[in-house]
């Protein structure tokens, strides 16, 4: 794939390697010139020093032919900007941004940049699943963040333990998706048991996780 | 009417002045504390400290009850987000963005975005100048 990456700060610079590592054909837009310099000597891309908010340097990124954009720059409104230019400008098809600060994430979805990547929200999650004493994951979001995939491993003082699946009442907007037992995964049945140790997986609604784990796990 | 201008630059301040001594109710949103001082104490009309594209900012300056919002920041990315953040989500009808790159201004035209290209007004003037006879 061709693909437009705008910003070549910590993730930018990752991220061109990436992705170049996987085989993919990768413009470099970024402001500073010895940043630019300095990408340049590491990889064999192209790298072009300039500000990716103008139509003119998307162009000589080659955005006419692109496939994608990631515009990953430390400001909000320059990766939204960036991000709508490639799409009313250049009909990109995915556009991907970066969310700096976490609270515009839903301005992203409404300004239609395709995938908003809130990675504050996403590091906070991540420490907070390592730091709380569930074994509750959310392994990711979809839709636009409003669906999730979520495991959890399954105590052994769980309510459900030895109850069928056709047992047990999930919330309305949640769906049980896979057991999975030592080394082999089950998609569940109606009549398929729940042991303890299991692993479940599910896929739900944002907002409805804890409905789902009360299920579950044995009251607090 | 209730008018609300983001950003304290030069235009900003300028405006809010010139509309608060029409008799209009007016308030000024600023990212910078110290911006928003260059008001002056003769000015009367409300301030509040912000992103001026940030939700609670915009609710916080009263956009559900104003008629008018002027995007005049000298960022302008910052002027094209907030504009469209007044319109699409709180269906404010009357949003004017200030965008001094003339490429980016002929694109958000055509998107719908009311646009005051100041590079454009600039050089309007000054061919105007240059090939009228005095």
């Amino acid at each position: 794939m061709y693909i437009i990456i705008v910003g070549a700060g910590n993730v930018g610079h990752y991220l061109a390697h990436r992705l170049f590592g996987d085989k993919h054909t990768i413009a470099l837009v970024e402001k500073e010139r010895a940043m630019c310099d300095l990408i340049g000597q590491e990889l064999d891309i192209l790298v072009v020093n300039g500000d990716g908010c103008e139509i003119s340097t998307l162009q000589a990124a080659g955005i006419e032919r692109a496939d994608v954009l990631a515009a990953v720059t430390g400001s909000d409104e320059d990766n939204l900007v960036i991000c709508q230019l490639a799409k009313e400008v250049f009909h990109i098809d995915r556009t991907v941004a970066r969310v700096n600060d976490s609270r515009n994430e839903h301005i992203f979805n409404e300004l239609g940049v395709d995938v908003p990547i809130d990675s504050t929200g996403i590091l906070a999650r991540v420490i907070e699943e390592e730091v709380s004493l569930s074994d509750f994951v959310n392994l990711v979001t979809f839709r636009k963040g409003k669906l999730a995939l979520v495991r959890f491993d399954l105590p052994a003082e769980s309510p459900i333990i030895s109850k069928k699946v056709s047992e047990v009442t999930l919330p309305v907007e949640s769906v049980l998706v896979a057991i999975v037992r030592g080394d082999s995964v089950f998609i569940p049945h109606g009549d398929t048991v729940f042991k303890p140790q299991d692993e479940i997986v599910a896929l739900t609604r944002i907002g409805e996780e804890s409905a789902v784990l009360q299920t579950f796990l044995p009251e607090m | 009417m209730y008018i609300i201008v983001v950003g304290c630059s030069r235009v900003g301040v300028t405006i809010a002045q010139s509309l608060e001594s029409e008799g209009h109710s007016v308030v000024v949103v600023d990212r910078s504390r110290e911006n928003l001082q260059k008001l002056g104490r003769s000015f009367s009309g409300i301030t509040v400290v912000g992103s001026g594209f940030a939700p609670e900012v915009l609710k916080e300056a009263g956009i559900e009850r104003a008629d008018v919002l002027l995007a005049v920041t000298d960022n302008d990315n910052a002027n094209i987000v907030c504009a469209q953040v007044a319109r699409k989500l709180f269906n404010l009808e009357k949003v004017f963005a200030r965008i001094y790159d003339p490429a980016r201004a002929a694109t958000y035209q055509k998107m719908g975005v009311e646009i005051i290209s100041e590079t454009q007004l600039v050089v309007d003037a000054l061919k105007e100048k240059v090939f009228t006879k005095q």
